[in-house]
């Protein structure tokens, strides 16, 4: 410690300057916070905690100016911010204040060792300005060049990634957005806890880049300072901690084991608990569907079954549905006119007796199937028509016969039994109860030598039809033959 | 975000050339000198205050 009167070396535990006699009680206590707010500082340094170092660096300077571990330490944050200019004042204001045995001439004497590299940092400079300047007057575009080449020749110039970063957050475009994502994560790296960078990344958080989630913790501070001296001890607390050197961590091989061992926990898991489970699972599902698939099936079956059975149901429907359609339109029953022609004559014999014409009308009437008849009135009309010309035709066709026996009328002259007998047989069927032409029939066969069919129609009126003219004729006929 | 607020607060970067004008211009004065001024005002002030011994009459 140097007493702050006369600038000599003096013991830190003295409370009284040996030279000139100032009291040192009050300026020990600002010297142990001064020393405390470095210790603090450094340690944030070790972490990357740059931002906080440089306020604790700072603090630490405000209480003792002449705190040369502090103000070196602080020359060398700003070097690992860009700030080349900060960091150059501040070692030679530590210079200044320590001229023997300081570690700033170190520092200084590597940059200006090398003057290209000295160039190279007063153009980062420049063309950081310029961009700036361009950037604040709207030449946004020429801005974003100028700085392209500023943070490619001098990456840890952290002021001029957020500057260009902002730029391109101010475009609006996705890529802009991406590539300044990265700028911000690499200044990150840099100054874990600069609040201008965490602003602009939760900005751009809606924006991920590839294999974001794998961070890798920041790497250490590129120069390693010379080990920093011990700070006298104090009254007060913090004052007490030995300032521990400044000096870059050593990679661990503690993490990849970790890292190793969990892989190795989660296969094991993975191989024992999760895989049985799924399998188990999948078993389960296999005879779930297999039970659904037979249920189904069975199912199926029952159907098929139900469908064979209707279709033999409306396969006889429709066979019987082709019968009844046959026997309307075509084939009839058996031995008979079919449905329609039943109609047919039955509208033909209506006109003959309309006409008056009743033989026709008979004629007509006697192809009639009687049964196809299934109206009540149909059948009543069929029955009247019928009534009202069988009579008459079977006596027309009697009186034609008779005519044909005789050879009269039409037939006259030119006698024709056959004939005689067709045209009484035809008054026959339309007259059951004509005895007249039942005689003649008898008398034709005998006639015609042809005496027991004659006999059967003598007989024939004789035993039913007793009450008839004809029976005395039948009687005389029938001892001609001989009964 | 305003950007155009964001982009004000942004500030050039001094030049190497100016690099000893920001040392000439560091305000240097720390808690030690305060109080050394302070001591020294504290002192000049009880040298002024003393008071001369006077005889009664």
């Amino acid at each position: 410690m140097n007493c702050p009167r006369c600038n000599a070396k003096i013991a830190f535990t003295k409370t009284q300057c040996v030279h000139c006699g100032q009291d040192l009680s009050g300026y020990r206590k600002i010297i142990s916070i001064s020393n405390s707010c470095y210790n603090k500082g450094l340690e944030q340094a070790k972490v990357r905690d740059l931002s906080g170092a440089v306020f604790s660096l700072k603090k630490s300077l405000e209480f003792n100016k002449r705190n040369t571990d502090a103000r070196n330490l602080l020359g060398l944050i700003y070097f690992e911010e860009g700030e080349i200019v900060s960091a150059l004042s501040e070692w030679v204001i530590s210079k200044h204040f320590q001229a023997e045995n300081n570690d700033a001439d170190r520092y200084i004497g590597m940059i200006q060792s090398n003057p290209n590299r000295l160039e190279m940092y007063s153009q980062t400079i420049k063309k950081y300005n310029a961009a700036l300047f361009s950037a604040q007057h709207g030449d946004g575009d020429m801005a974003v060049i100028q700085l392209k080449k500023v943070v490619n020749m001098n990456p840890k110039f952290i002021r001029a990634s957020q500057l260009l970063a902002l730029l391109y957050m101010m475009t609006d475009k996705k890529e802009n957005k991406v590539r300044a994502k990265k700028l911000l994560v690499n200044a990150g790296k840099i100054d874990v806890t600069n609040t201008v960078t965490i602003r602009y990344l939760n900005e751009l958080s809606d924006i991920h880049l590839k294999g974001e989630t794998v961070e890798k913790a920041p790497a250490a501070v590129r120069k390693e300072p010379e080990a920093r001296k011990i700070v006298p001890q104090a009254e007060i607390p913090d004052a007490y901690k030995t300032i521990t050197p400044y000096k870059e961590e050593k990679p661990s091989v503690l993490p990849f084991i970790n890292v190793i061992v969990g892989v190795a926990i989660g296969m094991a898991l993975m191989g024992f608990l999760i895989i049985p489970h799924i399998q188990s699972k999948k078993s389960n599902q296999d005879n779930k569907d297999f039970k659904n698939y037979s249920e189904q099936m069975a199912e199926s079956n029952s159907d098929v079954s139900m469908l064979r059975n209707e279709n033999k149901k409306l396969t006889d429907e429709l066979e019987e549905l082709k019968k009844q359609n046959e026997e309307l339109e075509g084939k009839g029953t058996e031995g008979g006119a079919t449905f329609q022609e039943s109609y047919d004559f039955l509208a033909e014999a209506m006109q003959y007796y309309l006409d008056n014409d009743k033989e026709n009308a008979a004629k007509s009437l006697a192809k009639v199937n009687e049964e196809s008849l299934s109206a009540e009135k149909t059948k009543e009309l069929y029955d009247k028509i019928k009534e009202e010309t069988y009579e008459e035709a079977s006596n027309s066709f009697f009186v034609k016969g008779r005519d044909a026996y005789n050879g009269e009328g039409e037939y006259a002259g030119k006698k024709d039994y056959d004939k005689a007998i067709k045209l009484l047989e035809r008054a026959l069927e339309y007259g059951p109860d004509n005895t007249d032409a039942m005689y003649f029939l008898g008398r034709c066969y005998q006639q015609k030598s042809e005496p027991e069919k004659a006999k059967e129609y003598y007989n024939k009126i004789l035993e039913e039809y007793s009450d008839s003219p004809r029976v005395s004729e039948a009687q005389k006929r029938l001892r001609e033959l001989g009964e | 975000m305003d950007f155009e607020a964001e982009l004000a607060k942004f500030q050039p970067s001094l030049d190497i050339e100016q690099a000893e004008d920001a040392i000439y211009g560091n305000n240097t004065t720390d808690v030690t000198d305060l109080l050394q001024s302070i001591l020294a005002g504290a002192k000049m002030e009880s040298e002024n205050n003393t008071v001369e011994w006077v005889e009664e009459s």
